[in-house]
């Protein structure tokens, strides 16, 4: 697979968990690239099943796809993270290089990184919600909290990130299957929401690593 | 003497109940984290004292901040202790998860469900017995505020109720997943000793092996690495996180409880609470511009009610200290008169007369943080609060900052970082405390007479202003900080308890009587000692022992225009901040009411330099000195000395030039 055709596997998994479906207008316009050269990678993605080409066109990822996506998320995750909190490198930056690193890296370097930052974050609790730890099994049909507008309800599926993180927001009461309820869901601000009778503020980037589902389409 | 130890989730009531167990009046608020330290305390039941103690709240046992550090550390080093557990019966389900950790450490644990008001008025009725029959341990429901149920409470520590190991709900059929693998570390860590905390400890292993230090179990490292791959096996062979399990069978079993013990007896409440009334505005209050301008004006209007009501006050002290001068003027020897008038009169007397002011800050600050809304500014600021690499619950330490700043540093505990902690408390130094209200008031007076309380205000702000400037700049060059992320529970609103307000206030500004009797009186007096001899004639004249020395120090400060007598002034300020007025009107016979005769020595320029220079520069030596223990560095104290006389400096220096 091309440097190209990764890049657009992980923006649409990007994608994936802020709208409800992904159009190829949608990927032309978050890569600033025309339709035409958006539908010529879509056709190659297909070709090797990482996604569906629904009517419409609408786009969908495959077992296989998300599987791929997962891991090249996690991979700019991993290295992002540790030009950030590892060596102090500008948040843009760092996103810029993590983009470039990503195709390259051998997978040696790849894991010896992932030590170090665990080491790192093992006595520094508050940053290592950073650490993406993408193994929730039901991930595929979950979406994130930001998508839950105010008074909405929804069941936590699984939480992302690093133990410590996870620990933490599990003591507040976000367990997995736990009902909540979002309060408030402003840009900008932190995420209020109801949980086991208090009102937990939460900051977005934190809420970002919950993934629930919508109370709704459960009495479907 | 037996010790009992008050423990129980953030913002459970805990201080309350110490407070009324020992009768002291430690801080209570109305938000999770208000207490950082341990505090002790005695009481005297039944022809017996106990010692109480007063932890930090805590959410479970695993040490994620300092001060839950403080928690668990305490427990596992304390083997004499007995446990009230406080609970906000508001909240079973979650405030039971403590309680089934507590459990397992086998001491002797009274539970007490507090709240119990705000529950009946919900119209909720808890079967205390049943609980007790589930828990094996007593349980009384009180109103910590009020005392309500106390003496149920305090005949129960006389009993010797010890829960017992077997009855432990982890032993339940509901855990039994986890029973091999419990019973298997436990034997591990209890091989070669006995002791009551192993179950504690077994259980902590198995939910967080990476978070323990060494010295809280026995094991060596590679027997936690065996360790965690039996965790791992678990995991597998039963295709979920150990903890998440963990996490989720307890919650199970508390809810399970709380269902159990709770009943509703009304369909409706008698009334509605605070907290339901204000639902209405909270889209408000949380809103992110409206909440920002709701904020000023809460700000805006305490401001007005200090003034107001310290204003009102300090007449009749006025009245007072006015017949004292009197009295002294009577009296035949210079040495005495000059004594009384100048260094008690003046020094002390100028400081008391402020008082009021001191008092009434005291008391709405109180007011405020007893109501619930300091955690709601925390979470509108929070996005300012990034830009500079911080989040929202910095912003509770700057507000306390209002009140004294050394309390403030250090309720920077509950910080998560090193980084943030440090530039918390850098930002705090720049917050104006109530040590720095009466030079302000003075001095606000006499430059701006018909508006003295607008210009408070602003000059609050301005000390606010140069307080995020410095977090800016220490953002970008010093400590950079990844932004932490905000997780903080947003209590709900009560009406704050007027009488716990005022014996909090009463009780503060007792603190500040001391100071006064104490410090200021001594410096005082060493000021007036200085001025008076060797030439009692040119009292605080260039003749004087004072006059010899403050020329040393002048020079760094004539490019602002002050005098060397200004300048001893901002030196006996390090001290305390009150000093700076008490120096001032010592040296040049000018009382706190009425200092116009300051204009004789100065331009209206030098003043407002002076003035803005007090605000800003250096913290009270109390202040370094808990910025040097928080922070563990000698550095970051001198640091923010440094920092803020230079900020002052230049300020002052500028206003000089163009006023
Ligand atoms: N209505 C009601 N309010 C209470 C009662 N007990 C305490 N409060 C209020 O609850 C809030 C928290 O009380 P604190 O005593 O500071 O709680 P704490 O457990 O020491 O809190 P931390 O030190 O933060 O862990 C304060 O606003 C109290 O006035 C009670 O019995 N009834
Ligand atoms: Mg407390």
């Amino acid at each position: 697979m091309t440097k190209s055709l990764e890049d657009y596997l992980e923006k649409i998994y990007g994608l994936r968990l802020n709208l409800a479906e992904i159009r190829v207008k949608d990927i032309a316009l978050e890569m600033g690239v025309s339709q035409p050269s958006v539908n010529q990678a879509i056709k190659e993605l297909v070709k090797l099943e990482f996604i569906k080409h629904l009517p419409y066109s609408k786009i969908e990822l495959t077992q296989k796809g998300l599987e791929q996506a997962k891991m090249i998320a996690d991979k700019h995750h991993v290295l992002k993270s540790f030009l950030v909190n590892g060596l102090g490198v500008s948040e843009v930056n760092a996103e810029k290089d993590a983009c470039l690193i990503e195709h390259i890296i051998s997978q040696e370097s790849l894991e010896h990184i992932q030590e170090f930052m665990s080491k790192l974050e093992q006595d520094d609790c508050s940053k290592s919600y950073l650490q993406e730890e993408m193994s929730c099994e039901n991930a595929a049909s979950a979406i994130p909290l930001s998508r839950l507008a105010k008074g909405e309800k929804g069941i936590v599926l699984c939480i992302h990130g690093g133990e410590c993180i996870k620990k933490r927001l599990q003591e507040y009461g976000f367990l997995v299957n736990e009902t909540i309820e979002m309060v408030r869901n402003i840009s900008n601000c932190p995420y209020l929401i109801l949980v086991k009778g208090y009102q937990i503020a939460i900051g977005r980037g934190i809420g970002e690593k919950i993934l629930i589902k919508p109370v709704e389409t459960l009495s479907e | 003497m037996k010790k009992i130890v008050l423990l129980g989730q953030p913002n459970s009531g805990k201080t309350s109940l110490f407070n009324l167990l020992t009768g002291a009046s430690q801080e209570v608020g109305n938000w999770p984290g208000v207490t950082v330290e341990i505090k002790e305390g005695k009481c005297r039941i039944h022809n017996e004292t106990y010692t109480i103690i007063d932890l930090p709240g805590v959410y479970s046992l695993s040490p994620f901040t300092m001060e839950e550090k403080v928690t668990r550390d305490y427990l596992l080093e304390h083997n004499d202790i007995r446990i009230i557990n406080v609970l906000d019966a508001n909240h079973l389900e979650r405030q039971l998860f403590l309680t089934f950790q507590l459990w397992l450490l086998g001491k002797p644990m009274i539970i007490a469900l507090n709240m119990m008001d705000e529950v009946e008025q919900k119209g909720v009725m808890v079967d205390t017995e049943k609980l007790s029959s589930i828990t094996h341990s007593p349980v009384a429901q009180i109103v910590a505020r009020t005392g309500k149920g106390l003496t149920r409470l305090t005949d129960m520590f006389v009993l010797d109720t010890v829960s017992t190991q077997p009855n432990h709900p982890l032993l339940n059929p509901e855990f039994n997943l986890i029973h091999p693998l419990f019973s298997q570390i436990r034997n591990r860590i209890g091989k070669d000793k006995k002791d009551s905390t192993l179950d504690f400890q077994a259980f902590q292993l198995l939910l967080s092996p990476d978070l323990l230090d060494q010295k809280q179990h026995s094991l060596t490292t590679s027997e936690i690495t065996e360790l965690k791959k039996s965790i791992v096996n678990w995991e597998q062979t039963h295709h979920q996180k150990l903890s998440e399990y963990l996490y989720q069978t307890i919650y199970t079993w508390t809810k399970s409880i709380e269902t159990q013990i709770t009943k509703y007896t009304r369909e409706k409440p008698i009334a509605q609470s605070l907290d339901q009334k204000m639902n209405r505005f909270e889209n408000w209050i949380l809103h992110p511009w409206i909440g920002v301008v709701i904020f000023a004006v809460v700000m805006f209007l305490l401001f007005q009610a200090i003034y107001f009501t310290g204003g009102f006050l300090k007449g009749y002290l006025e009245i007072l200290l006015s017949a004292i001068n009197r009295g002294i003027l009577h009296l035949q020897s210079p040495l005495w008169q000059s004594f009384l008038s100048r260094a008690l009169l003046q020094g002390v007397g100028n400081i008391i007369l402020l008082l009021p002011f001191i008092f009434s800050s005291f008391l709405f600050l109180s007011w405020l943080e007893d109501i619930g809304y300091l955690s709601r500014a925390a979470y509108v600021m929070d996005r300012f609060m990034h830009k500079l690499g911080l989040h929202g619950k910095s912003f509770i330490p700057l507000i306390l900052g209002f009140g004294c700043n050394v309390p403030a540093v250090m309720a920077c505990r509950t910080m998560e970082t090193e980084q943030e902690k440090i530039k918390t408390m850098m930002m705090v130094s720049f917050i104006p405390c109530s040590g720095r209200l009466p030079v302000l008031l003075a001095m606000c007076g006499l430059l701006f007479p018909r508006s003295a309380g607008l210009w408070m205000f602003i000059l609050y702000l301005l000390g606010i202003l140069i307080s995020v400037l410095t977090a800016f700049i220490l953002e970008k060059t010093l400590i950079h900080s990844p932004p932490g992320e905000l997780i903080m529970e947003l209590p709900p609103y009560r009406w704050p308890y007027f009488k716990n307000n005022l014996k909090s206030a009463i009780q503060k500004t007792k603190q500040f009587l001391v100071k006064a009797g104490t410090i200021i009186f001594l410096v005082s007096v060493l000021i007036w000692f200085l001025s008076y001899f060797p030439n009692p004639s040119d009292f605080g004249g260039s003749t004087s022992a004072l006059g010899t020395l403050g020329k040393w120090v002048a020079p760094v400060f004539s490019p602002l225009g002050f005098d060397w007598r200004l300048t001893v002034s901002l030196i006996s300020g390090f001290v305390a901040k009150e000093l700076i007025l008490s120096t001032v009107s010592i040296l040049f016979n000018q009382s706190a009411g009425n200092m116009t005769g300051l204009f004789a020595f100065f331009s209206r320029g030098t003043l407002l330099a002076f003035l803005i220079f007090q605000l800003l520069y250096t913290p009270c030596l109390a202040t370094v000195a808990s910025i040097k223990n928080e922070s563990h560095s000698l550095n970051w104290a001198l640091f923010s000395v440094i920092w803020s006389s230079s900020v002052a400096w230049i300020f002052a220096w500028a206003i000089h030039f163009l006023v």
